[in-house]
């Protein structure tokens, strides 16, 4: 696919030739090579060279230039003529136009030497491997150097060297304010605070650098700056992309698998076999260690795809295009996918090789259902045989103490003498104060929120005014709130309506939740239900029960009444109302699947669809009430201003000494295991080989419909240094095809990887075609230097932390960006590195920064916080996007949407996930400007900033200096300091001053660039 | 600025800046560095003479019919109630193996203009404009399902991510006023592709349209991202002299930088873009003539009224291409499976008054010869019928048309057959349409190339061919 249009470079042929190369033979290569190209030319006919096409086939000439009516070729493929071609179905009529006007144009073609083969001048010979990054990696002396006193390691006498003959001198130390800001940035995304800079710039202690270098690899933050650097060159997202933008509910595991392994420096060799064969691995007895492995092929199955495509084998071949794309150009520097058509055009690599690695990811399965419409992706439980027998072993014990605590209270209740009163509730409110043992809050989110308490039918009650309140208590230290497989439970509460109120849908008296699931919701609902409305989730869905019609006029008419409900295990549900039985139901299909240990929260009102009025002596119990009881209850609050905690006989409290002890006994060890519940295994996107690993057949001008020869499943030919396995039928590969890219004697690998941690500390790779080492891709800079770091990485266990120890410690990199105009005459790109490279921050330290100035910096690691489930468009129907940006967490758990990227990264070059990006471009613009300027992100977090400073410092220029030194890393001159309380003084709202002065810093060039 | 290098010619910096190093200069960066270096959005010379200078690219998302619009078939009414005959399914018809019953169009046509093209009562008003049309009736493309046939005619693939036409433009030509965005999209759908259907994919981010509010608002609520300030102008500009001393400091400290100088001079225009977004978005100096003309005075057609007048705004000031996505509004778009009559006539209804305003208007103000209209939209819809009275997915052939910029006007090209099915005569493509869009801007779509990942992508990938035919 590589196309020769209009650039000023390497093609330099006229017009004419360029529309030839470009349009009509694609096409004849496409349309006719299959039966006339020079090794199989059906009736004498070659028609993909210049020679074969003025030759013609036996039976002679086939063009006129001229006239494409006269013209054989075009007669053949207008089905004009007895001759028909291609014999198979006629051509698409823009082919046969574009043929046809190439003809009557005269149909030129190169002549001379470029007439003669399928290439075009300038070109490498296709079979010449002599390219340098094709060569083993070479084990070059650091050059001796004149200026020793310069040199701080190795590096330095490669990059002196070369300096020097280029008449340049390199440019002296950053100075320590600089050189930490640089190292915070480079390592952690975040700037240093203003003590780690103070702690530094008086530090005497020679090693004080190499100790900060040890500090910030050892952070967490180390591994969310560089896992985001793999994330690039891995074509990371939360999305499908391709249309049809499915949301990724669980990629966020691969994500911090990446994460997890730059912090643990994972030596890079096992990084990759992990991350492209980490299923086909045998099964490691550490689950941890396994389920890291299966997390790792997340690489290959957040691979973008249009699933909506209805051409199901083109889909599938796209899905293994873009993986051999991510293998070639992420791992190995070279445009792989290129030769998806045809031979690659400059590089050698040939068709046959593309599918020989096509083979081993068309045996993956990445996509599945592909006989639906949309097609989806494989997903597994993280599961481990250890695992599953802990969980075994948990539920055992647990099981067993519940059945004991049942036996004993059955074998206690059957001793004792019939008692008069109803039972005590396993929990109860009364809501006459807010303090006891559940946590109360009058808002969802608000956790400072109180409740409003009114007059209650005893005492006080708690009051809902309808406008999305709610109360929510912690079910914990509740005794035996289980709602789990067939259980008995009753619920008991008073309940008045507010003056009008009428309920709209179902509105939520109360739920019992477990997670984010209502186990059991009471509400009142209009329409047919006209009464109380339940609702249950088994397990699977929910359940609507109907079990009382015609009540909703009594519950509302502004009256105190009593409701209770009452669920058997047997599966009958009974609603009373003001002592009555208003009506049962059938609830056994409901209730059979649900086995929740315990509720985790309980809601009384509900944050949407609300009740208004009051509710009072809510009561619970995990056992059935009688009738009796619930009659007994509701005359005696009606009667004798009696509530369930004034009525009700805690049997327990009966019991003998020994009982009672034993009882606590079994219950403390009941809650305490369910404190260590084993957590429920989860799902992620993991590869998995297909059942029958196949050879593929070559795919002719990329057709899959168009077969050719099989091409062995295998490895590029061109890499000549380690051993290509032979591939079995048994597997796909992957775990070969790792190995051999990690083989020490692989030229590319290393290289590649070590350029660019060199790029992302330099800002420019040693090679700037980070992603292309091949013919079209940059030379290196300093070839013997690349060499060198890649075999000592190697040499070094491919440890990614050791290879930042030895660039950063380098004089090298310790340079200052200061211009020197001498030596940018010379090298205005500063390829030789005479200077460190000014750079700008990319969109996620930007905004990172922001919230850390701000104080809103949640430095919560790992998960997700959507709330996405699978098979939901990124954008719904009703074009509204799905992906939940609000959060103050480092901008790498920001979910990555293919097709709409979070703004403020797509603002900032973030790239384009729906492929590698190998480099971070930096574009400057309006738009930039106009989001610092008025953006409420800056804007808000600007006010929190200066908020923290009045807060903290008293005088102004205190608060000055901290602002400056928070932002930049520095003191402020004496002129920023004067400026700044000129800024300051001339306006009139001092709040608002300071908001402004921090928005001024945060816009200026120093924040958003590392010197 | 920085004078502390007096002997050093930013001139000659800023040729050598960032352009490659020694024998570099054929490799990738060079493209992306000067880009970054330079204002990407300056102006550019085309590669030749430009008929149009911009564009004004209105899509009917969801599949507006061809042949009760433009493309009039009187043999659908002679055989109402048939089944479409087998011949139907040759050559290209890969999609509709099963042909169904053939439903006349709802609407009558009538010759209309001087030319006398036939146009359908859908569009009583945009028929009166005929005689400023090029009707191409010979669409077609590759895809009749929603998502990639739109996504193929924005971006030219219907697969891959691709930048957007607009992108392209923009990066071909840059734009004419630096005070606003150079490619803008008005209240476009997020469906069917979104935000790709307007995204700069992988050239930079400079290219991507600006999107000014959604379809699920109304145009006059929506506004440029970030374009409102947030402080008064004279605190404003108190904070930006604040901004900019301590960039000057900076700039002075570290020597010259043309990032550096790029980013303060980014904020000197976004504090005019302020001032400039909101100017080009406020209506109210508009005569009640002209609002009247773009049917703003009625509730029907306020909204896509509002939204072309604001597209004939920006423009007129110098943006280089306007996107304007007619998405139905509240009654759903032009997908009518069923009740084609009230569904694209209510649509119809309110886009064919706005649509002619802008037309007459243009013409009015000696806008229309240099400027391309194009009225697109994925595919056209089937001659049979579905559901009882609606139409399904049609990609075989439909309808565009053209006005403006370059084109003939008053003709027609291309044809499909008798019952609207295959584009028979001088059929046109997607690539071939984009090749003719960026011709009449002056870009040789061959030449229009990017280089990324290995390799130079464009528009029309390897197709495409100028309909030299409708040029004017």
């Amino acid at each position: 696919m590589v196309a020769f249009l209009g650039t000023a470079f390497i093609y330099r042929a006229n017009a004419d030739v360029r529309h030839f190369e470009t349009k009509i033979r694609p096409l004849l290569v496409r349309h006719c090579a299959e039966c006339h190209d020079p090794d199989d030319s059906e009736g004498g006919l070659v028609l993909t060279t210049v020679e074969g096409l003025n030759a013609g086939g036996r039976t002679g000439s086939i063009l006129t230039p001229g006239e494409p009516e006269n013209s054989r070729l075009i007669q053949a493929v207008r089905y004009t003529t007895k001759l028909k071609m291609p014999p198979d179905g006629r051509l698409p009529q823009r082919v046969i136009d574009t043929l046809a006007e190439w003809v009557g144009s005269g149909a030129s073609m190169p002549a001379g030497a470029a007439a003669s083969s399928e290439r075009v001048p300038d070109k490498p010979n296709r079979s010449d491997a002599s390219h340098w990054a094709f060569q083993p990696i070479a084990n070059p002396n650091p050059p001796r150097i004149t200026r020793n006193d310069w040199a701080r390691n190795e590096i330095d006498h490669f990059i002196f060297a070369r300096l020097e003959s280029a008449g340049l001198q390199p440019s002296p130390s950053a100075e320590r304010s600089t050189l930490i800001r640089r190292l915070s940035f480079n390592l952690r995304g975040l700037p240093p605070t203003p003590h780690e800079v103070q702690q530094f710039v008086t530090d005497s202690d020679p090693n004080a650098f190499f100790r900060l270098i040890e500090r910030f690899l050892a952070s967490p933050q180390y591994g969310e700056r560089w896992g985001r650097h793999w994330l690039d060159v891995a074509r990371y997202a939360d999305s499908n992309g391709g249309g049809f933008d499915y949301v990724y509910p669980n990629a966020y595991h691969y994500r911090d698998y990446v994460i997890r392994a730059f912090n643990d420096d994972r030596p890079y060799d096992e990084f990759l076999i992990e991350q492209l064969a980490g299923d086909l691995l045998p099964q490691h007895s550490d689950p941890n260690i396994h389920l890291e492995r299966l997390k790792a092929t997340g690489f290959l199955t957040v691979v973008p795809k249009n699933i909506g495509e209805q051409d199901k084998e083109l889909m599938t071949m796209n899905v293994v295009d873009d993986e051999i794309d991510v293998v070639g150009r992420s791992l190995m520097g070279l445009t792989l996918a290129c030769a998806r058509c045809h031979d690659h055009k400059f590089d050698p690599i040939p068709t046959r090789d593309y599918y020989a690695l096509a083979g081993i990811f068309r045996s993956t399965a990445l996509v599945k259902d592909t006989n639906k419409n949309p097609s989806y992706w494989p997903e597994q439980t993280l599961d481990h045989p250890r695992l599953q027998a802990e969980r075994e072993a948990w539920q055992k014990q647990y099981d067993a103490a519940n059945n004991r605590i049942t036996e004993i209270v059955e074998k206690a209740n059957a001793d004792l003498p019939p008692q008069n009163g109803i039972p005590a509730p396993v929990a109860h409110w009364s809501f006459d104060d807010v303090t006891g043992k559940s946590s109360f809050f009058a808002n969802a989110t608000d956790r400072k929120s109180k409740p409003v308490f009114a007059d209650g039918r005893f005492r006080r009650s708690v009051q809902f005014s309808g406008d999305r309140d709610i109360v929510k208590a912690d079910p914990a230290g509740h005794r035996d709130l289980g709602f789990g497989k067939k259980t008995d439970f009753s619920i008991s509460l008073w309940l008045k309506a507010a003056r009008g109120y009428r309920p709209r849908t179902a509105d939520s008296i109360l739920s019992i939740r477990h997670e984010s699931k209502a186990l059991w919701f009471i509400a009142l609902r209009p329409g047919s239900y006209n009464g109380v409305y339940l609702r249950h989730y088994n397990g699977k869905g929910s359940v609507d029960i109907k079990p009382a019609a015609s009540q909703l006029t009594k519950l509302t008419d502004g009256g105190w009444h009593h409701l209770a409900f009452i669920s058997d295990r047997d599966g009958l549900g009974t609603v009373f109302v003001d002592g009555e039985k208003v009506g049962s139901t059938d609830i056994k299909g409901a209730s059979s699947q649900a086995d929740f240990s315990k509720p985790t929260e309980i809601h009384i009102g509900a944050s949407v669809n609300a009740f208004r009025g009051n509710l009072d002596d809510l009561a619970i119990w995990n056992r059935i009430l009688e009738a009796k009881d619930v009659q007994q209850i509701y005359r005696e609050g009606k009667n004798e201003q009696q509530s369930v905690a004034d009525i009700a006989v805690d049997v327990e409290e009966l019991y003998p000494v020994a009982v009672k002890e034993q009882l606590a006994r079994i219950r403390a060890k009941a809650d305490d295991l369910s404190l260590r519940k084993p957590p429920v295994p989860q799902v992620a996107m993991v590869a998995l080989d297909n059942k029958a690993p196949a050879n593929l057949k070559i795919h002719i001008a990329g057709n899959h419909k168009h077969l050719g020869m099989v091409a062995r499943r295998g490895f590029p030919t061109v890499v000549k240094g380690p051993l290509g396995r032979n591939l079995t039928g048994e597997s796909s590969g992957r775990v070969e095809l790792a190995r051999w890219l990690v083989d020490p004697k692989h030229p590319l690998t290393a290289r590649v990887i070590v350029n660019r941690i060199w790029q992302h500390h330099f800002s420019d790779g040693l090679v700037r075609t980070p992603d292309n080492f091949g013919w079209l891709g940059e030379r290196p800079s300093h070839p013997e230097l690349l060499d060198w770091l890649a075999g000592r990485f190697i040499a070094d266990g491919w440890s990614v932390k050791n290879l930042h120890r030895l660039i950063l410690s380098s004089a090298t990199w310790q340079q200052s960006t200061k211009m020197n105009p001498a030596s940018h005459e010379i090298d205005s790109g500063n390829r030789l590195l005479w200077r460190m490279n000014r750079r700008r921050l990319e969109a996620e330290p930007i905004r990172d920064a922001v919230l850390f100035l701000s104080g809103e910096l949640d430095a919560k690691m790992f998960g997700t916080f959507q709330t996405w489930k699978a098979k939901v468009a990124t954008v719904d129907d009703k074009n509204k996007k799905t992906a939940r940006y609000d959060t103050s967490r480092r901008s790498i758990y920001l979910p990555i949407v293919r097709d709409a990227l979070h703004p403020m990264l797509a603002l900032f070059d973030f790239g384009d996930p729906n492929s590698i990006v190998p480099v971070r471009t930096t574009t400057t613009g309006a738009p930039q400007a106009l989001f610092m300027m008025n953006s409420e992100f800056v804007r808000g977090h600007a006010s929190k900033m200066a908020e923290r400073l009045t807060t903290q410092l008293q005088s102004s220029s205190e608060r000055i200096e901290a602002a400056y030194e928070r932002c930049f890393s520095r003191q402020p001159s004496t002129i920023e300091r004067q400026r700044a309380q000129d800024f300051l003084r001339q306006a009139q709202d001092q709040n608002r001053a300071w908001t402004q002065l921090c928005q001024g810093l945060m816009s200026m060039n120093e924040f958003i660039h590392v010197n | 600025m920085s004078n502390s290098f007096p002997n050093f010619s930013r001139r000659r910096w800023l040729q050598t800046a960032g352009c490659g190093f020694g024998g570099l200069s054929f490799s990738a960066l060079s493209t992306l560095q000067c880009l970054a270096d330079r204002d990407p959005l300056a102006p550019k010379r085309p590669h030749f003479n430009a008929r149009a200078k911009r564009v004004i690219f209105l899509y009917m998302h969801g599949g507006a019919s061809h042949i009760d619009s433009f493309d009039h078939k009187p043999e659908l009414a002679r055989q109402h109630g048939k089944k479409l005959p087998d011949s139907i399914n040759t050559g290209r018809n890969k999609f509709n193996a099963n042909l169904g019953t053939i439903m006349k169009s709802p609407w009558d046509f009538h010759p209309c203009g001087q030319s006398g093209l036939p146009v359908s009562d859908l569009f009583p008003n945009v028929g009166a404009c005929v005689d400023d049309l090029c009707v191409i009736r010979s669409m077609y493309s590759d895809n009749n399902a929603h998502v990639p046939a739109t996504l193929e005619l924005h971006t030219g693939s219907q697969s891959f991510m691709r930048p957007s036409i607009g992108s392209w433009v923009t990066y071909g030509l840059g734009t004419d006023n630096q005070n606003l965005p150079g490619f803008i999209t008005i209240c476009p759908p997020l469906t069917y592709g979104g935000e790709r259907n307007f995204g700069s994919a992988f050239l930079p981010a400079a290219f991507h349209g600006t999107k000014i509010g959604t379809n699920r608002i109304q145009v006059k609520d929506a506004n440029i991202e970030n374009i409102r300030a947030g402080l008064q102008a004279d605190e404003q500009r108190r904070l930006l002299d604040f901004i900019q001393s301590g960039n000057r400091d900076q700039l002075d400290a570290t020597g010259s930088d043309s990032k550096l100088e790029a980013r303060i001079a980014s904020f000197e225009l976004a504090f005019r873009m302020q001032q400039a977004g909101p100017e080009a978005m406020d209506l109210r100096g508009e005569s009640v003539a002209t609002k009247k003309l773009y049917g703003i005075d009625d509730p029907v057609t306020e909204n896509y009224g509002r939204e072309l007048l604001l597209a004939r705004r920006f423009i007129e000031r110098g943006v280089r291409f306007v996107h304007v996505a007619h998405t139905g509004g509240r009654g759903g778009r032009w997908d009518q499976h069923s009740s084609l009559k009230a569904g694209h006539e209510r649509n119809a209804r309110a886009c064919d008054k706005p649509i002619s305003g802008l037309l007459r208007d243009l013409k009015h103000r000696g806008l229309l010869k240099d400027t391309l209209v194009v009225w697109s939209t994925e595919f056209g819809r089937t001659p049979e019928v579905q559901n009882k009275n609606g139409r399904g997915h049609h990609a075989q052939g439909f309808t565009f048309w053209l006005a403006g910029g370059g084109v003939k006007p008053g003709i027609t090209h291309g044809k499909t057959d008798e019952f609207g099915y295959h584009a028979i005569k001088n059929p046109v493509s997607l690539h071939d349409l984009h090749a003719t869009i960026l011709y009449l801007l002056g870009l040789d779509h061959e030449r229009l190339t990017y280089r990324y990942s290995g390799r130079d992508f464009r528009l029309t990938d390897v197709y495409g061919r100028v309909i030299r035919e409708i040029l004017a």
